[in-house]
């Protein structure tokens, strides 16, 4: 069988994504003798850009060009795989999307200017995904299974649970519940074996929202903890500004002042 | 102190094990469906591998997974082992991808199946819709190789188009017969080409003689199609516990013990996957 | 019943003797602000009698969190994965729920098709069971978990100056033989005392959780409405399936190498209360509805598993309760059902 020609791309982001599949030293070697490794701009100087059977693409679209690069590449291959949280869900970058975009870049570039920008947005707003693998950074265990099942001929199985379920069977204690933090835990997609809350640090969200996150009842609970609504809704939308969830916390809102009124 | 349990032992009767089988032939009947034929390496294990129709199997696709497959063929037809698979997520993908000669694992057989000891000398009047037609080919074959015990048999079918119709030749060529009754109706007839009726399964009901007394009534369809088919039983005066249904549920161990299949206090892998209309009114849930 | 007593002093003796036996495993403190836990003892000292709850019930050393079932290849097919089966442990310090609990897990994963894993396990397992005293969240006597005269090899129960001790197999029994120097027999003072301890245990139960006609109730409350509000508090996190001392649901996953030829097939936890757990190809969701998971977990503890194995699911444990997030209290939900509270 002939080796899957594999292509690996970075938009805007911080390459960190593309930067954990190189830390798999043990791994290296098997992972290049077993793929046709056709173009990693950021390992390699003379990519061949033709049709592909795997494309990862980490980053956001954040630039023109990244459409341009992004729309290439789901051209040419077969299976789109989303690498990282911007690659999934927008990521941090995308966290302002609900601001006035001229006013940021003013904010941000100063008189300097900058060329042209995008509302940075996931992969899934312009393309169709296979698979997402989120994560900020994507989780090496992941990465290695996925690359596997993609090899095998299979997508790798998608993980269905939240932070939380991790967070128990390693026996840690909630800092949701016991030490009323703030911690995103049990909407974020679990993958990562609790790792913040097992160093004692509530999760932050960075692998985006598990499937069917009830943020409602998570707002409820946090407002209930004394928490503000805006410092709710920009905690748990860091990594992952998803619109619909956002709508569903400023619903709850609207109840809660109601029922507290 | 205890003996510690040596693992040997526990291997030999692991109910999770796969054995492997080879798969001899892959028929393609659909452009998602196909009939997969089986034999088990172990000669001696394929010769003790008894089942009732109804029953199914746990397939694994190696490096893929497993899944609950129902078997088709029949076994009064021994020697081999037949499953239909519907191509629909990873490890029904896998086995589409495999080709003869390649080896699967099978264990089972697992579920109740149906209960033909007690069909006996009863008419047959099996209603399938889609892939439901899996299993009812397993079961009208056993009645058609043992045409005695049974009375008047009948199929009911119905599948989405023209194209869509499973096992296709084999049902023309019963149509033919005179002891045994197939009606085949297809959702959509857009492309044209089909000589039978157009409608849904149901539509197949108009005018069909039953007599409800002496009929058992097998239900094999995909979930939403309950609610649509059994009313027409009820009509011709069918009892709950004359209407067998086959039931789909999300499995992982097949054996009762992961939990995944329940419905109510019932194991859809251990307490079926066939449940009487009787069952399901009172099992919250079932269909 | 074959009794002895324990003297205080002993204890640590005790513990160090087990260690020659087997792997010791026994409730410990996790860090310093940590949750009880249990672990392996290196240092009897660290041992924990008075706990109230550890996060994760003794499950875990039965039907591990990811339990590593068989090893594949394309040359040999599936290949059972044993090692570890053997390994002779003894838990000591288990409370009556949770020792009761392990009894619901066998009726599951020894009947029917034994599972060799769970049986191998339980088979090279000791189990030495502790008094406790229960708390706010603890209603084990509403559901006849709170003593267990069967289950254990041998169970503690702390007196003034000591431990009465119960010898519930030859087992545990050749356990006090071993050391039967750090023993003395029972007294007609040690039952008298054992007795009183018994009462005022008794007497301190502050949770009670109405077990009379349940199953009828729920059945005749599966279309309440109160599913669907309760449901929308559940945030769908599983915790209070993980620390479930009852909870045995899995999923099966299949992780091959890179080679493509070989990798391994292991279990691992699963719950009723997760989006994917009934869902079947074609994406139908026989439970789509977050009140229709919430009810399905309280359905099975104190309905679907009595009528299939003629006990109660729940041992009134409070894990759920003391561990979920979103605060959901089982035993207020069934009140609720009753018509005893309007929420
Ligand atoms: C008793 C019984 C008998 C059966 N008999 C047959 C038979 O004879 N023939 C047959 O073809 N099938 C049969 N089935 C069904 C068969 O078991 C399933 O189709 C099979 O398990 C699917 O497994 P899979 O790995 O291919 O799909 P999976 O990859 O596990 O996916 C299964 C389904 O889950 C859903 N899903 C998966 N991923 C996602 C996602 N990312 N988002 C949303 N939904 C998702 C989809 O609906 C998908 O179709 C039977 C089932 C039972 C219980
Ligand atoms: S600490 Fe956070 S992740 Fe852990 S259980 Fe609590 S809420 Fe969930
Ligand atoms: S615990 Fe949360 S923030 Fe930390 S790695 Fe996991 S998902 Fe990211
Ligand atoms: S622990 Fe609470 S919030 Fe989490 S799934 Fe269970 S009931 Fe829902
Ligand atoms: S349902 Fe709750 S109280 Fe009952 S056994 Fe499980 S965790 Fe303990
Ligand atoms: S069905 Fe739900 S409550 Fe019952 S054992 Fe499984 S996860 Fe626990
Ligand atoms: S499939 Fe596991 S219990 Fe039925």
């Amino acid at each position: 069988m002939a080796k899957p020609r594999i292509g690996i791309y970075g938009l805007t982001g911080c390459a960190g994504d593309e930067l954990v599949l190189l830390n798999c030293e043990d791994e290296l070697l098997e992972i290049v003798a077993a793929v046709d490794l056709k173009s990693f701009v950021t390992a390699q100087s003379h990519p061949e850009e033709c049709e592909l059977d795997v494309a990862f693409v980490g980053g956001a679209v954040a630039q023109p060009h990244d459409r341009e690069v992004l729309l290439d590449v789901r051209r040419r291959a077969g299976l789109l795989i989303a690498i990282g949280t911007c690659a999934v869900w927008g990521g941090v970058a995308g966290a302002k999307n609900d601001q006035d975009r001229a006013a940021l870049k003013r904010l941000v570039y100063r008189e300097a200017g900058y060329p042209e920008s995008l509302p940075p947005q996931p992969l899934s707003a312009y393309v169709q995904v296979d698979f997402s693998l989120p994560g900020c950074p994507i989780e090496k265990k992941q990465l290695l299974y996925s690359l596997a099942a993609l090899l095998h001929g299979d997508l790798p199985q998608r993980i269905g649970y939240p932070v939380c379920t991790e967070c128990r069977i390693a026996e840690n204690v909630c800092l949701l519940k016991e030490r009323g933090l703030l911690c995103c835990g049990p909407l974020t997609q679990g993958g990562c074996g609790a790792r913040c809350p097992s160093h004692n640090r509530p999760c932050a969200g960075c692998r985006g929202p598990v499937e069917e996150a009830n943020v409602a009842a998570e707002y409820r609970i946090l407002l209930e903890k004394g928490y503000g609504p805006e410092e709710i809704v920009r905690r748990l939308g860091t990594f992952a500004r998803v619109p619909h969830l956002v709508e569903l916390m400023e619903k709850e809102g609207k109840k809660h002042a109601q029922d507290i009124a | 102190m205890r003996e510690a349990t040596a693992p040997a032992a526990a291997a030999a009767e692991n109910p999770y094990q796969p054995h492997r089988a080879k798969l001899v032939k892959l028929e393609p009947f659909t452009a998602d469906t196909a009939l997969l034929r089986l034999e088990f390496l172990d000669r001696e294990r394929g010769e003790r591998f008894t089942y009732r129709p109804g029953q199914f199997i746990q397939v694994s696709a190696l490096g893929t997974g497993e899944a609950p497959i129902s078997l088709c063929s029949s076994p009064t037809r021994p020697g081999y082992l037949e499953i239909c698979v519907r191509r629909v997520g990873r490890v029904t993908q896998a086995l589409h991808r495999l080709s003869p000669g390649a080896l699967v694992g099978v264990r089972g057989p697992y579920g109740n199946g149906f209960p033909v000891e007690k069909m006996r000398g009863k008419d047959l009047l099996l209603i399938a819709g889609g892939l439901g037609m899996a299993p009812l080919r397993s079961l009208l074959w056993y009645a058609l190789d043992r045409r005695g015990d049974f009375g008047r048999v009948t199929l009911l079918y119905g599948a989405r188009t023209p194209r869509d119709v499973l096992f296709r030749g084999e049902l023309q060529e019963l149509e033919n017969r005179s002891d045994v009754r197939i009606l085949i109706t297809v959702d959509r007839n857009e492309e044209g080409g089909w000589p039978g009726r157009v409608g849904v399964v149901t539509t197949l009901f108009e005018g069909l003689e039953v007599d409800s007394a002496r009929t058992v009534a097998v239900i094999c369809v995909p979930p939403v199609a309950f609610k649509f088919v059994v009313p027409k039983l009820l009509e011709r005066n069918f009892k709950g516990e004359q209407i067998l249904m086959s039931l789909e549920r999300k499995m992982q161990c097949g054996i009762g013990k992961c939990g995944n299949c329940n419905v109510g206090s019932k194991h859809t892998c251990l307490d079926g996957p066939v449940f009487t209309y009787w069952d399901a009114m009172n099992v919250p849930g079932m269909i | 019943m074959q009794t002895a007593f324990l003297f205080r002093e002993k204890l640590g003796q005790f513990l160090a003797g087990l260690r020659r036996v087997g792997t010791l495993l026994a409730p410990q403190r996790r860090g310093k602000e940590g949750h009880h836990a249990f672990s392996e003892v290196e240092d009897p000292q660290e041992v924990v009698l008075d706990y109230t709850r550890t996060l994760l019930p003794l499950k875990k050393y039965f039907l591990p969190p990811q339990d590593l079932l068989f090893r594949f290849s394309v040359a040999e097919g599936y290949q059972m994965a044993a090692e570890g089966l053997a390994e002779k442990r003894i838990v000591f310090g288990v409370h009556s729920c949770d020792l009761r609990a392990l009894q619901n897990l066998d009726l599951v994963f020894l009947g029917g098709y034994p599972d060799p894993y769970y049986a191998a396990r339980r088979e090279n397992t000791l189990l030495i069971g502790v008094s406790c005293t229960p708390d706010e969240l603890c209603f084990c006597a509403s559901v006849g978990a709170d003593s267990v005269t069967e289950g254990y090899d041998l169970f503690l129960t702390e007196l003034e100056d000591g431990y009465f001790v119960e010898i519930g197999s030859s087992a545990g029994n050749d356990l006090v033989q071993e050391q039967k120097e750090l023993f003395r027999e029972v007294t007609d003072e040690d039952v008298a005392a054992f007795k009183r301890r018994f009462k005022a245990r008794h007497q301190s139960f502050r949770r009670h959780l109405e077990t009379s006609g349940l199953p009828r109730i729920m059945s005749l409350e599966h279309a309440s409405s109160i599913w669907a509000s309760r449901g929308e508090e559940c945030l769908g996190c599983g915790g209070c399936s993980m620390v479930c001392p009852t909870c045995y649901c899995f999923s099966v996953a299949e992780v091959p190498n890179l080679d493509g030829q070989s990798g391994v097939r292991y279990r691992q936890w699963d719950s009723c209360l997760f989006k994917d757990y009934s869902v079947v190809a074609g994406g139908h969701n026989f439970r789509p509805q977050r009140g229709e998971r919430l009810r399905q977990r309280i359905f099975h503890k104190h309905k679907d598993f009595p009528e299939r194995y003629g006990r109660s699911g729940c041992v009134g444990c409070g894990r759920c309760i003391a561990f979920c997030p979103a605060g959901l209290d089982v035993t207020e939900i069934i009140r609720q059902l009753r018509g005893e509270i309007i929420a």
